[in-house]
């Protein structure tokens, strides 16, 4: 890989010295700011890599600079970065952050995390062709009818699924089939977030990432993602049923 | 903990009722719910000489109230014989017997069971196992759902309130307690009873039908009372400090940790919360008289890092629990921060309730430890401190729990033999233990500190170097391994293992000592003045040296001990302090002990303690024994023990065996039911306390359970 420049943006200037430090430190090129606005300026700039962001800043906040950031790019890789959660899991991915890493966190999974996004979808969800050693799945979970409808929906980089009343915990590694209305989508995925019952406006259910998904539905994956212009990496639920209907 | 409940099949239950038929049907809703192996008798005369030949669990019984033996004697027995202390006792009660409940509950009744309609019996006893499952097996907790529903019937609100506030202190944070008394406090009109129902959520999402219920019941009852919104701020007003913590001290560069961690906190009723952005400030405040409960930190922070900090906590300030939060700790240092003990671990970015829950469970687990490696931490924490009372306690109790494996109480053994001197035999026992488990970090260790204790220099260092591999960067087993180089005479090699413990913390008191030390030994005063000034105290040198000069006289080079006794004197740093009288005492008898009593005298005299101290008098009679030697042209003769001499007092401790500790086990609050937690006052019956009195005097000898009693020396010898 050539050498990797990201951008990180905290008002807190001893996070942001320790984790630009420690990119340094991995041969990155790493350059901080302390606020949303600070971030944009540098975007019109320079092209970066991964723009790393705190959530609460002042000025403008972290989901701000990702709506901002989304309208033009939609390629760079957004990670989101929190000591606490303070805002449901979903509302980062589904608009548009491709990760969301506590504070601090190892470098490692960044460097992981970027290998896999410069990827084309298509190549990014063939797993290399040795899903059983790669993936350790502890699950399996089945939907029936895989309709646009409230229990799944579909993101630039992974699915809404609402599997009824099978449990799964977060960063848990499964295997999944769904049946949809002209195929059959099935693969290997990661949850990244779950939500309970309880929500009044979203139906309970996982955020699960892609990580490999069968030759027989990889295609029409890719290019239904690239064609439906999905803005949300993983869909909290009901935003993307609009515009994954559409397609 | 009654974990039989887990296994009904193979728990050892017994059914002690009169009537005949009504056996029968108790005896069927147990087979019905998975108890296969129930036995039933008529009276408790005959469970008791059963008993000596097999062990109980669980004993139904009625109250046998006109019977020589009753209920209320068997509750009593079962808590004043520690072999009983794991059997539990429910009562078969007759609609007219009521009243015994609240005395029986004081004397550690489990639960009770309405034999008066037979055909509800299996619902009742699936009433039990809901309990019992609800509250995680705890038998404590099981017993206060059972109280709750006596007093509840005479609405004694206040009495809930104060038996679930007591329990509350042995199980800090328990969801199902704070329900208890949220319901107590709002039914005898108490406006915290709102916060508290609030806290139930906080500690566990998961009771929110339970907690809603309650919300709606006392909502509008009142009208002047407004609603209780669950989901908004918590009300103003007092709130229970439901997790018991008096000061909680976090450590964490991220202010918005900080927030989050304070917010959940103060949600909880703790208002004392210390928080820091650096190690060293931290540090600071902890060395400056601050004492928190509990320490939520960060592994990752800056000045001092976590690694520095957990080591100089281990050792200056142990037995504090630790929670860390952190993406950053890394696999290999995970069996290092087991062998700390700390096993909490949290990962960014965290929720409130996923933080309350690993709150919960540490504080609960470090003031009443039930699960292996609390109980584990617990006593070592005891045997660092010297505490051997409470740890004896800790150890009988951790060996008689059936639910423990092996391997951990060899290993808790052989930590014992370690602390009480017994090397050879510790060595034994981590031997032993070590076959039954993989390489284990502990086992290691303790192997390797026994050997050094021995003399067995090189076995002891590889031991070490193993343990190294699997958790490095211990600084306490770094600078063990120093000393070994140094008694070996490869001082390269401990200079270099010493530079490998000051790059991880030169400010660690156990790397300044192993410095001091190292310097002392190479003859280099300068060096080891320098290294103890950074010191407080300099007991430990004192100790290590006279331990390394003593071994040098027995092997009979007097004169390299004395060499050692007077460098350690030359490099004690300005002002004077205790120490240096020590080590001249030492130094003296070492001279009579090379004939040389000129210089005895004159080294006595160098002490500066006050001649009427218990000091000054042992200076006095040595000076005088040495005086009388060189007039009558006689020698003094001191048996080689005589020669290491501390001028502290020693501690005269009570030797005792870890079974004589089992035998004499006393309950304490928490262990059996509510007994100790409760007190049935004004509401315990004449009738009730009429059948305590009386007690026949039986001698019971409970057998133990087969597989409960370990495959150990101690408790064959005790059988045969």
């Amino acid at each position: 890989m050539n050498q990797l420049k990201a951008l990180v943006v905290d008002d807190e200037t001893d996070i942001q010295r320790i984790i630009c430090d420690e990119l340094i430190s991995q041969n990155w090129e790493a350059k901080g700011v302390g606020d949303g606005l600070l971030a944009l300026e540098q975007l019109k700039n320079e092209k970066y890599d991964v723009i790393i962001s705190d959530i609460s800043m002042p000025k403008m906040d972290g989901l701000e600079l990702l709506r901002e950031v989304r309208k033009t790019d939609k390629r760079v890789v957004f990670v989101l970065m929190s000591a606490v959660v303070t805002l449901p899991l979903w509302e980062g991915y589904a608009l548009g952050a491709n990760a969301f890493f506590g504070k601090p966190f190892p470098i490692h999974d960044l460097t992981r995390l970027l290998v896999r996004m410069q990827l084309p979808a298509r190549q990014r969800w063939a797993g290399a062709g040795k899903k059983t050693d790669e993936f350790k799945i502890s699950n399996h979970i089945e939907l029936d009818n895989g309709e646009i409808s409230e229990n799944f929906s579909l993101g630039s980089g992974g699915m809404f699924v609402n599997p009824g009343s099978q449990n799964a915990v977060k960063d848990q590694i499964l295997s999944f089939r769904v049946n949809m209305p002209r195929f059959v989508l099935e693969g290997i995925g990661m949850v990244m977030w779950t939500r309970r019952p309880g929500n009044p406006n979203l139906a309970p259910g996982l955020g699960i990432e892609f990580l490999y998904l069968e030759d027989s539905c990889r295609e029409l994956v890719a290019s239904l993602v690239i064609r439906s212009q999905v803005k949300a990496f993983i869909p909290a639920g009901a935003i993307v049923k609009k515009i994954a209907g559409e397609s | 903990m009654i974990d039989f409940f887990t296994k009904p099949a193979n728990a050892h239950v017994f059914v002690i009722e009169p009537m005949v038929a009504l056996r029968s049907v108790v005896i069927e809703a147990l087979r019905n719910k998975g108890f296969s192996n129930v036995k039933a008798f008529g009276d408790l005369k005959t469970l008791l000489d059963a008993l000596s030949s097999e062990p109980a669990d669980w004993i139904l019984s009625a109250s046998c109230s006109n019977h020589e033996i009753n209920i209320m004697h068997l509750l009593k027995m079962c808590i004043e014989e520690p072999r009983l202390r794991n059997t539990r006792v429910s009562l078969l009660l007759r609609d007219h017997e009521r009243d015994l409940l609240p005395l029986a509950f004081e004397w550690g009744l489990l639960s009770y069971h309405n034999t008066t309609i037979p055909s509800r019996l299996p619902d009742d006893v699936g009433d039990l196992l809901r309990v019992v499952r609800t509250v995680g097996y705890n038998g404590t907790l099981t017993a206060e759902n059972f109280l709750r529903r006596v007093l509840k019937e005479s609405r004694s609100w206040t009495i809930i309130a104060r038996l679930t506030r007591t329990l509350l202190e042995t199980f800090p944070g328990s969801p199902h307690l704070l329900l208890s008394l949220a319901e107590a406090e709002l039914n005898s009109g108490k406006e915290e009873g709102r916060n508290t129902l609030q806290q139930v959520l906080l500690v566990d999402p998961s009771l929110s039908d339970e907690v809603q219920d309650l919300a709606q019941r006392f909502s509008g009852i009142d009208s002047l009372q407004s609603p209780i919104d669950l989901d908004g701020d918590f009300q103003k007003g007092a709130r229970n400090n439901a997790l018991g913590l008096e000061c909680c001290m976090l450590i964490d560069p991220d202010t918005s940790v900080h927030h989050a961690v304070r917010l959940a906190l103060r949600e909880a009723g703790v208002e004392n919360i210390d928080a820091f952005e650096s190690g060293q400030s931290a540090w600071d405040a902890l060395r400056h008289g601050c004492k928190p409960s509990l320490i939520i930190m960060e592994w990752r922070i800056p000045d001092l890092s976590g690694l520095q900090l957990l080591q100089r906590l281990k050792l200056q300030a142990p037995g504090i629990p630790i929670i860390l939060i952190s993406s950053l700790v890394t696999s290999n240092e995970m069996p290092l921060l087991k062998e700390f003990g700390v096993n909490s671990l949290l990962e960014k970015p965290f929720e409130k309730h996923a933080l309350m829950s690993k709150i919960v469970t540490l504080v609960q687990q470090h003031r009443y430890p039930t699960e292996q490696a609390a109980m584990d931490q617990r006593i070592m924490t005891c045997l660092r401190a010297s505490n051997k009372t409470e740890a004896g306690r800790l150890i009988a109790i951790y060996l008689s729990n059936p639910q423990y494996d092996e391997v951990g109480k060899l290993r808790i053994e052989a930590e014992f033999e370690f602390f009480e001197g017994k090397y050879r035999q510790c060595c034994e026992t981590t031997l032993q233990a070590l076959k039954f488990s993989g390489d284990s970090v502990e086992l290691l260790n303790l192997l390797g500190k026994s050997l050094m204790k021995l003399g067995e220099f090189e076995s002891a260092m590889r031991f070490f170097e193993k343990s190294n591999v699997l958790a490095p960067k211990n600084i306490e087993r770094i600078c063990q391994m120093v000393s070994i180089s140094t008694d070996m005479n490869n001082l390269d090699s401990a200079e270099a293992l010493l530079a490998e413990a000051k790059a991880i913390d030169a400010n660690n008191i156990l790397v300044i000592e192993a410095e001091a030390n190292l310097a002392i030994e190479s003859d280099d005063q300068k060096r080891a003045t320098e290294a103890m000034k950074g010191l407080d105290s300099f007991h430990r040198i004192a100790a290590y040296i006279n331990n390394k000069a003593v071994a040098k006289i027995r092997n009979n080079l007097i004169g390299d001990g004395i060499k050692l006794y007077k460098t350690a004197l030359g490099s004690l740093p300005e002002p004077w302090n205790s120490i240096h009288d020590t080590v001249c005492f030492n130094l003296s008898l070492a001279h009579v002990r090379a004939l040389q009593y000129e210089e005895a005298i004159n080294i006595l005299a160098q002490i500066k303690a006050c001649p009427s101290s218990v000091t000054g008098q042992k200076v006095s009679a040595l000076c005088a024994k040495i005086e009388q030697a060189i007039r009558t042209k006689t020698q003094l003769h001191f048996s080689t023990d005589t020669i290491s001499v501390s001028l502290s007092n020693s501690k005269d401790e009570p030797q005792f065996d870890l079974l004589q500790m089992i035998d004499q086990l006393t309950p304490v609050r928490g262990d059996i039911c509510c007994y100790r937690s409760f007190q049935a006052g004004e509401l315990a019956s004449e009738g009730s306390r009429k059948l305590l009195l009386n007690m026949p005097k039986i001698v019971v000898r409970p057998s133990m359970r087969r597989d409960e009693s370990p495959p150990r020396r101690s408790f064959q010898n005790h059988a045969s």
